[in-house]
């Protein structure tokens, strides 16, 4: 996982999903780094999209 | 515009495309950037005509973001519209391809049904298991000092881990492996042909000789997970079952081989990055491996089938026209990727296409990475200093499905051995599978971790 503090895998079906929606600024760099990592572009951060 | 001006506007960006040729893998590079550069989209003739995506945008597009108007749907019967489901072209013989096959909502079932066999944490549990079964692979060879990391080493590990975690005795990887790998690599015109067919029948037999008696002695396992499922109220038919579990083999033998096999390749002609990765490797694994998947793209492609007319990515698609959306030409896009026919092993924001990508994105993706990353530290551990040896070294001749090997052979400096040889260690594995129904699924969700 790039992110492991920001996101988390459910352990029945594997989905990730934020651990919380406001990102605290310590985080910031590394969701940024998992949006630009998602394959899928399903993350967006502060409004940009992927 | 009349009808055949429109035609040649519509197909007006053309290649000769076929990837089951051996000047496909030889000149790969080239064949990507004219496309790439050229395109990205293209018509080609081959195989009854079809379309090639090849640019990483139009792949994203066509592949993530167009579920409505594509489909994996392989109609064997006649029943819809003809669809003729992932390959191009389609195979003479042989039914649909389980759930990569069909299209949702039906595909959605049999996906929900066997995540919590596949998510990461269900994953996690076969650890221990996967490194008893590498150390015996490595112990079988490790007093020699030579060994072929795919015949010894990755084809054994994938093989026997899927049979744990489908609920088959792990010694019958015997019986599946080479007919799983040799349907993929023998061309049609191999005289080999005859005896491969063969293998493949006598798998065949033992698949559903599997499925019958796990139905009658349930055992925990995705043959199992599969034998539960309903959709509205019914059972799958036993075809449809035996599809899923034949992608399941599919997918779970001759993808990982490929990809680790390729790999420690690199690796060993690369050694001051093969030092590097073994001393880095707490903080360079984990994108390592996704470099290793994007560059040599086991799965180098999909087929689809458009379900209707349609414009994407500034082409327009009409309904029944077949599409090769180019997993592996999506990997080496320089507009996403600098340096794309280059491997950097600490490659940030990696956003490729080595897994697939959209609703049929591979099922499997973490147990390969799990298998891939336990077989490689094992060797860079054990075999830090191997040589492969080039002269042995065979690639498969054409990569139009899989872009596999066949040999790898090496030689490194002899150690001792750490315990029982791969029968013995399996009887025992199989004891604590039995014992410990680690093939069942995670049922409960983790606390949620503190932020």
């Amino acid at each position: 996982m790039v992110a492991p503090g920001v996101f988390e895998l459910d352990d029945v079906d594997g989905h990730a999903s934020a651990v919380e929606e406001d990102v605290p600024a310590t985080r910031e760099a590394a969701a940024r780094r998992a949006a630009r990592s998602c394959p899928e572009r399903a993350i967006s951060v502060g409004g940009e999209a992927s | 515009m009349s009808g055949a001006t429109e035609e040649g506007d519509r197909k007006k960006n053309r290649y000769d495309f076929d990837r089951h040729t051996p000047r496909y893998r030889h000149d790969f590079q080239e064949i990507t950037r004219e496309i790439q550069d050229g395109c990205p989209i293209a018509w080609s003739e081959t195989h009854g005509g079809h379309w090639v995506a090849g640019g990483n945008r139009e792949v994203f597009e066509l592949a993530a973001r167009s579920a409505g108007v594509i489909s994996n749907d392989h109609d064997v019967k006649g029943e819809r519209r003809g669809y003729q489901g992932i390959s191009i072209p389609a195979p003479t013989r042989s039914g649909k391809g389980g759930f990569l096959e069909m299209d949702p909502p039906e595909q959605r079932h049999y996906r929900q049904a066997l995540n919590p066999y596949l998510s990461p944490a269900a994953v996690a549990r076969w650890i221990p298991v996967i490194d008893d079964v590498v150390r015996a692979c490595l112990d079988e060879r490790i007093e020699e000092g030579a060994i072929d990391f795919v015949e010894d080493l990755a084809n054994v590990v994938p093989a026997v881990l899927t049979m744990a975690m489908m609920g088959i005795p792990l010694k019958s990887w015997d019986v599946y492996n080479e007919p799983a790998h040799a349907v993929i690599y023998t061309p049609p015109h191999s005289p080999d042909l005859a005896r491969i067919g063969l293998l493949h029948e006598e798998m065949r037999r033992d698949l559903a000789g599997r499925l019958a008696e796990i139905r009658a002695n349930p055992r925990p396992g995705l043959v199992d997970a599969l034998l539960n499922l309903e959709i509205d109220g019914e059972r799958p038919s036993d075809e449809d079952l035996l599809g899923s579990l034949h992608l399941l083999i599919g997918g779970g033998f001759d993808t990982t081989t490929a990809l680790t096999a390729h790999a420690i390749e690199w690796l060993g002609g690369n050694p001051a990055e093969r030092e590097r990765l073994s001393r880095e490797r707490d903080t360079l694994l984990d994108s390592a491996t996704e470099e290793f998947v994007r560059y040599y793209t086991p799965v180098v492609g999909g087929g689809r089938t458009f379900s209707a007319d349609c414009q994407v990515a500034g082409t327009r698609f009409k309904e029944g026209e077949r599409l090769w959306l180019s997993w592996a030409m999506a990997n080496r896009d320089p507009s996403v990727f600098p340096d794309p026919d280059e491997i950097h092993l600490d490659r940030e924001g990696n956003r490729h296409t080595g897994f697939g990508l959209g609703v049929h994105r591979c099922i499997g993706s973490n147990v390969a990475r799990t298998l891939f990353k336990r077989m490689l530290v094992q060797v860079l551990d054990r075999m830090p200093d191997y040589t492969c040896d080039p002269e042995g070294t065979v690639h498969y001749e054409t990569i139009g499905v899989i872009n596999g090997m066949r040999f790898l052979p090496a030689t490194f400096t002899p150690g001792p051995r750490l315990g029982p040889g791969l029968d013995e260690t399996l009887e025992k594995l199989q004891k604590a599978c039995d014992e410990q129904g680690i093939a069942g699924p995670v049922t409960r969700r983790g606390a949620r971790k503190e932020p």
